[in-house]
């Protein structure tokens, strides 16, 4: 009887020992799809789902949080898929968040992928309905690619053409070989430098002059900024023009002079017109000159007087002295 | 000849589906064989530990190893505990459990109940007033039905156990990423149906047994032959079985 109760025991163990692995297996299944615990339901809408099914994956940056409850086809451009979220996590996934379907790995199963935006918003809340972006397709990657492709060839095929052109153009190759030409753009830029630096220091000399004018030194500066100045020149001005009102009655005098002298009798004007007063005058004027040299013989022979002799020797005398004092 | 044979296999057929309804007919009424019922448990079920536990724990080991090369050649090394848990709890695990149990316990059941009947312990049970069929055949077939279950657990378990194993001996899988990606891959459409089936093993193995052993003709030679022949007709069954629920379980779209 003993016997067959410790029989029973260890079949009691057994059962239980069975039947602890089989609900902890179950357990950890349910874990894993989210049958039990706490989860909210979500929402959103796809174009295409790209064969998700029911119980796929759903993760939130990278992270699993749930599954695909459900697959329903809207209309004919939306596919309403329902998503267990496990709410621990949910809590994390904001109403701004975005669905995308998504493969697990190259050619994994599919999944539903919710990535967040860097905008505040509130967490999402059982039933809500996030937006789905449009997934990148494999064969949609490669159709953008073919054309990619294409205009790779097309721009080679021109880039192998120009190649062509530059190696073929022999007045390129020179200009690039040429040594000389190298030394002479060196020594121009030499040049611009150091004309570039008298620029510099003519500009500073400009600075400081315009300076000065603007503190009203000089000429220009005072005329353009010394307002004393200005007034005085403008009094200056208005003596000059009475001086030339002056000069103007002057001239006119001058003028009636003038012309009374031209008409009228009087020594002057004989002098001015009577043509043989000019003969009269040139024949004096030459009985002068030889009156004038006969004078300058006369003396010479004075001179040579032996009573005016000493005097002339004296006063050469006295001559020298004054030089040799110098 | 030929066609004598096809008679006797549509003969045994019927007649197996007649005794496996008068169980249905005799299960649900009293008495019950309570005290029975639990030694037969005992003996079915915590007696063949050992021998399962071994066979899965081998079997997921070498599932493992020989799973690796294929899984090497596709450069998904890293899926091989989905891989192996999948097929184990799916298939190999429920399989070959019932297998060793037809060996096993149809067997054994088969001898036991066949060595009675010619005996005549069994015609001496009637004659005393108990019931024959329900004392050997309802208690055993319910403990075989019950205890194959719950040894495919832990088969399912041992093997899971010695696939970490065999995926420790070339590569590096962690105690804790292995049972992660193992229970990542399980679903419960792969586990309820694998382990419903095995009710159905359990049930065949059982009434198998009992059939064979109460049909044994022709004295202690015929022990013998009923042993292997229960072996035989349940291992088979277990295969028919196993494709039907496959087939059932396809249909109902738990894949």
């Amino acid at each position: 009887m003993s016997n067959d109760v410790s029989k029973n025991i260890r079949l009691g163990v057994f059962v239980i020992a069975g039947t602890a692995f089989l609900i902890a297996a179950l357990y950890f299944i349910g874990n894993k799809q989210n049958f039990f615990g706490n989860t909210i339901t979500i929402s959103t809408r796809f174009y295409d789902v790209g064969g998700l099914m029911k119980g796929h994956n759903v993760r939130y940056s990278g992270i699993d949080v749930g599954t695909v409850k459900n697959i329903e086809i809207v209309d004919d451009t939306s596919i309403l898929v329902t998503m267990v979220i496990d709410k621990e996590s949910a809590k994390f996934i904001k109403k701004n968040a975005f669905a995308s379907i998504g493969t697990d790995g190259l050619m994994g199963n599919r999944l539903v992928n919710i990535n967040s935006i860097a905008e505040p918003s509130s967490s999402i809340e059982n039933g809500d309905q996030i937006q789905s972006i449009r997934s990148v397709e494999m064969d949609e990657m490669i159709r953008t690619l073919a054309i990619t492709n294409q205009n790779i060839m097309l721009i080679t095929a021109d880039l192998k053409r120009m190649t062509e052109k530059i190696n073929n153009s022999k007045s390129l190759w020179g200009l690039l070989a040429d040594t000389t030409m190298a030394v002479n753009t060196t020594s121009i830029l030499d040049n611009l430098a150091a004309s570039s630096k008298n620029a510099a220091v003519f500009s500073n000399d400009m600075i400081r002059i315009s300076q000065g004018l603007k503190a009203g030194k000089g000429l220009v500066g005072a005329l353009l900024y010394d307002t004393a100045y200005v007034s005085n020149l403008a009094q200056t001005l208005t003596n000059f023009q009475n001086a030339a009102d002056s000069v103007q009655m002057i001239s006119g005098d001058i003028r009636q002079i003038t012309y009374k002298i031209q008409s009228g009798g009087g020594v002057a004007s004989s002098v001015l017109s009577d043509t043989s007063l000019v003969n009269d005058l040139e024949a004096s004027m030459k009985n002068l000159k030889s009156g004038s040299a006969s004078f300058s013989e006369n003396m010479e022979a004075m001179k040579h007087n032996f009573l005016f002799r000493r005097y002339f020797r004296k006063q050469a005398k006295q001559k020298e002295k004054k030089e040799m004092k110098k | 000849m030929r066609f004598k044979g096809l008679r006797n296999i549509l003969f045994e057929t019927g007649d197996i589906s007649r005794f496996a309804g008068r169980f249905f007919a005799e299960a649900f009424v009293p008495r019950y064989e309570f005290r029975e019922f639990l030694r037969q448990s005992y003996y079915i079920g915590y007696k063949s530990l050992p021998l399962v536990a071994l066979t899965a724990f081998i079997i997921g080991l070498v599932i493992t190893i020989q799973s690796r090369p294929t899984l090497v050649e596709f450069g998904a090394e890293a899926w091989l505990p989905q891989m192996i848990s999948v097929s184990l709890i799916r298939e190999i695990a429920p399989v070959i459990t019932a297998l060793i149990c037809a060996g096993k316990i149809g067997s054994g059941i088969g001898a036991e109940l066949g060595s009675m009947k010619v005996t005549e312990q069994i015609d001496a049970m009637d004659v005393s007033g108990t019931n024959p069929y329900k004392f050997l055949v309802v208690t055993r077939v319910l403990a075989t039905t019950l205890m194959i279950p719950v040894l495919v657990v832990f088969a399912d378990a041992i093997s899971l156990y010695g696939g970490y194993l065999g995926a420790n001996i070339r590569g590096v899988v962690s105690w804790d990423l292995f049972w992660n990606q193992v229970f990542e891959s399980v679903t419960f459409n792969d586990l309820l149906p694998s382990l419903l089936k095995t009710f159905f093993f359990g049930f065949a193995i059982g009434i198998v047994g009992c059939y064979k052993g109460f049909s044994t003709q022709k004295g202690t030679e015929g022990v013998g032959r009923s042993a292997n022949s229960a072996v035989v007709v349940s291992s088979i069954l277990v295969f028919i079985i196993d494709l039907i629920a496959v087939q059932i379980a396809d249909l109902m779209g738990l894949t």
